[in-house]
């Protein structure tokens, strides 16, 4: 089910809404409730998926279980290993028999396996959970708890990434405690923002990036056609996954769940590193905690630093789809980050608007091939860009201006929902709002958010 | 954004959410209304405004306007490889009123749609119905394949789903432009449906090496094409005196089926549709899908499927001469 769809706004959200907060002052049913509309949530797109869910939710319950009752370091090491394990087969399976393929001329037949929505995230949550488990962090968590922290429906798609100890201890706390007027307003006001931010910004740019993506992949484009899309990309994406953050961390609010921060304007940062401190947070700190640190960090000498972060960012590339597009955006960024390091310790500090600049030119060349279907599409993209410079439509670059505008200079939707105040203007221009969103939802089949792919 | 939020003034947001929920419900009742009311399209369900036609919003979104104007009893359906015929020049070589109602990019699922929409607005008179049958008509696929959306929610005889297809921001857009179409502001559409890709178009000859073979079909006999049970349920809910005329639309001959399989594939699926029209009084079907000296001419075609105005010229005096009343 998608957070910008009719059947989730006008259907699941109320039903849920109110049964949720009808039984707020009971724990019990109400969690039950919370955990039964997440698995119809999840099953909702594909109710084979239910069982790899529910396997996945019991089998790390009951390897938590084990190391609480014998202190073995060893189980929650077996249970990262199988997050890896099922992770491969259902994510990358067909990845690795090409490169095998490629390189031995092998053949393996393989079955079709569907991607399961959501799997690159829940898996990252119980990896959190049994690594903290190893290193004594980690509490004990009831099986409902432990369930509703990997199923949790405004989060289990697409994250944010969330810690358990971020989540777990609200689940305790009754949605009606004080403040939740407050706090449903502001649920309401992300929620709004995040499904203007799909709909006004992400969807109308995709629908100039992804035709010329498409036709790369078949062969060249124009120089219009490259440009357009490398420009609208950037700001497709930003504004699909903050979108979709936001509509999150609103569903998280209405129910009384403060979930962490995910963006943070990120294209105003003047340098890599301060990018991957705005730009989809809740993964960045997954990655420094749990493969950089581990991985060396810095504190192990420069030349283990920069193993550390090229293969950290590797692997976050890795993670972000099967296919070598993706390890070389990781490599890249991994790059640019030893880059900012041995400036900042051999050289002087680097202009502010020289690294904003750089910054933009280097995201500008990297998401073409984070984005791009296949190597030769993203070279089909750069040798257009490199053939000359415009833009295929005027609407094209209006759009992508108005977008820039507001990514750059505009609030962000938590400073707008943090300075909310109940002004009596907001209810009928919020309700205009969302009138007209409703309409705008009905115009067609609705574009699924980027990062369910991941 | 937890820490900025207190209780102090819980009961300010408690008026605010009720207040927004309810100015949400009706605001969005108004605009329902509003789009409803105007109704953009011209159907005639639940309309305040009059029925002066429409804007040119497109064919698949005028056509429910054209198809139930009065005064006219035949259309042509189809898709481009059909709409070159002039409804104009059909009128005059029959008795009949034509309009076109060929939609670009359709299929045999689309074009029912709105013939059976024309049926119904046209109940108990004797109407005449041409259908131009391309390759989409041959598939064996079931569903039958729609390539380019489609409202279907328009042409349903439904006003349930009519109303909730209308819950679109296509529709308030809809709705401002025709009531500039009534303000005298907008041009409105083409009263005919017709739309000449051709006349006034310089033809610069046909790109003969972007001409495709046929592509090899397997052997097929007439019960694996998906369509012509749906064109005979079709023509079952016609009156008795509603003739049909099915036409094969012609083909640049270098694109026909070569090979024994695919021919005998085309031959199947022409013979399930010479069957509808044989079931029924004074219908017919024409068939220009042929290898002949009109298919073979480059000048007669824009590239493989798309005819030019002599051939369209040749195929409405055979439907005008296959509609003509049998001397007595």
């Amino acid at each position: 089910m998608l957070f910008n769809s009719l059947p989730f706004i006008l259907g699941f959200l109320p039903l849920v809404l109110l049964g949720y907060w009808f039984l707020a002052r009971r724990d019990g049913p109400r969690l039950a409730f919370l955990l039964v509309a997440s698995l119809i949530f999840y099953g909702y797109w594909d109710w084979r998926f239910e069982g790899l869910l529910l396997g996945s939710i019991g089998v790390n319950w009951l390897l938590a279980e084990a190391y609480f009752r014998s202190r073995n370091g060893a189980i929650p090491a077996v249970g990262i290993v199988l997050n890896l394990a099922s992770l491969a087969v259902f994510k990358y399976l067909g990845f690795f028999a090409s490169i095998v393929s490629d390189v031995t001329g092998w053949q393996a037949y393989l079955p079709t396996i569907l991607l399961p929505i959501g799997i690159s995230f829940f898996t990252f949550h119980n990896i959190m959970y049994l690594a903290d488990l190893r290193t004594g962090k980690a509490p004990r968590y009831r099986l409902i708890e432990f369930a509703l922290y990997i199923s949790l429906f405004p989060q289990i798609l697409a994250g944010p990434l969330v810690r358990y100890y971020e989540i777990v201890p609200q689940l305790r706390l009754s949605p009606r405690r004080e403040g939740w007027e407050a706090r449903l307003a502001q649920g309401i006001a992300l929620f709004l923002l995040g499904l203007g931010k799909k709909i006004l910004f992400a969807d109308a740019l995709a629908s100039h990036a992804d035709p010329v993506f498409a036709n790369a992949a078949l062969g060249a484009v124009t120089p219009g056609e490259a440009w357009t899309a490398a420009l609208a990309f950037p700001f497709q994406i930003y504004f699909d996954f903050s979108g979709y953050s936001d509509m999150a961390i609103g569903l998280g609010l209405m129910l009384g769940f403060t979930l962490p921060l995910n963006f943070n304007a990120p294209y105003r940062s003047t340098g890599l590193r301060e990018f991957w401190q705005r730009w989809h947070m809740t993964l960045s700190r997954f990655l420094r905690d749990y493969l950089y640190i581990p991985l060396g960090g810095n504190r192990h000498g420069l030349g283990r630093q920069i193993m550390a972060l090229l293969l950290t960012m590797g692997l976050g590339g890795l993670w972000h789809g099967a296919g070598w597009g993706f390890v070389l955006w990781g490599l890249l960024h991994g790059a640019g980050l030893c880059a900012g390091v041995l400036w900042r310790r051999f050289l002087r500090p680097m202009p502010v608007a020289l690294g904003w600049v750089l910054l933009m030119l280097f995201l500008l060349v990297t998401w073409v091939l984070f984005r791009a279907p296949s190597l030769a599409a993203a070279g089909h993209i750069y040798a257009a860009m490199a053939g000359g410079v415009g833009l295929t439509r005027p609407d094209a670059l209006r759009t992508i201006l108005l977008a820039a505008c507001v990514a750059l200079l505009g609030p962000t939707s938590q400073e707008i929902a943090a300075r909310l105040r109940p002004y009596a203007w907001l209810a009928p221009a919020a309700a205009l709002a969302t009138a007209l969103l409703l309409f705008k939802l009905g115009d067609g089949p609705a574009y699924e958010f980027i990062y369910f792919r991941f | 954004m937890s820490s900025s939020i207190s209780g102090s003034d819980g009961q300010s947001w408690h008026r605010l959410i009720r207040r927004y929920l309810l100015a949400t419900v009706v605001l969005w009742l108004v605009l329902a209304a509003f789009v409803l009311a105007v109704d953009p399209y011209d159907t005639g369900r639940f309309a305040l405004l009059p029925s002066r036609g429409v804007p040119d919003f497109g064919q698949r979104l005028s056509f429910a306007s054209i198809g139930r104007r009065p005064g006219i009893d035949a259309a042509v359906f189809g898709n481009s490889t059909i709409q070159l015929l002039d409804p104009e020049r059909l009128s005059r070589l029959t008795d009949d009123h034509f309009v076109s109602l060929a939609v670009p990019g359709s299929g045999p699922r689309e074009q029912i749609a709105i013939a059976d929409w024309f049926r119904r607005h046209h109940r108990g008179e004797r109407l005449t119905l041409v259908f131009g049958l391309d390759s989409t008509w041959c598939t064996t696929e079931t569903p039958i394949p729609i390539i380019y959306p489609f409202p279907f929610w328009l042409y349903s005889d439904s006003r349930i789903d009519y109303a909730l297809g209308m819950m679109r921001y296509k529709s308030i857009e809809a709705a401002i432009r025709k009531i500039k179409m009534l303000l005298g502001r907008e041009r409105s559409a083409t009263a005919d449906g017709y739309h000449d890709y051709d006349t006034g178009h310089a033809w610069k000859g046909l790109d003969v090496e972007a001409v495709e073979p046929a592509p090899e079909r397997p052997t097929a006999s007439g019960a694996d094409f998906t369509a012509p049970p749906l064109l005979r349920k079709f023509v079952d809910h016609l009156g008795p005196e509603t003739r049909i005329v099915l036409v094969e639309v012609p083909r640049y001959a270098e694109t026909l089926p070569r090979t024994d399989a695919a021919s005998q594939h085309l031959e199947a699926c022409k013979s399930a549709y010479r069957a509808i029209a044989a079931a029924r009084p004074g219908s017919v079907m024409l068939d220009f899908l042929v290898d002949d000296a009109m298919t073979r001419q480059d000048e007669n075609f824009w590239d493989s499927v798309h005819y030019r105005s002599p051939v369209a010229r040749l195929i409405e005096s055979r439907i005008a001469s296959a509609l003509a009343p049998e001397p007595n």
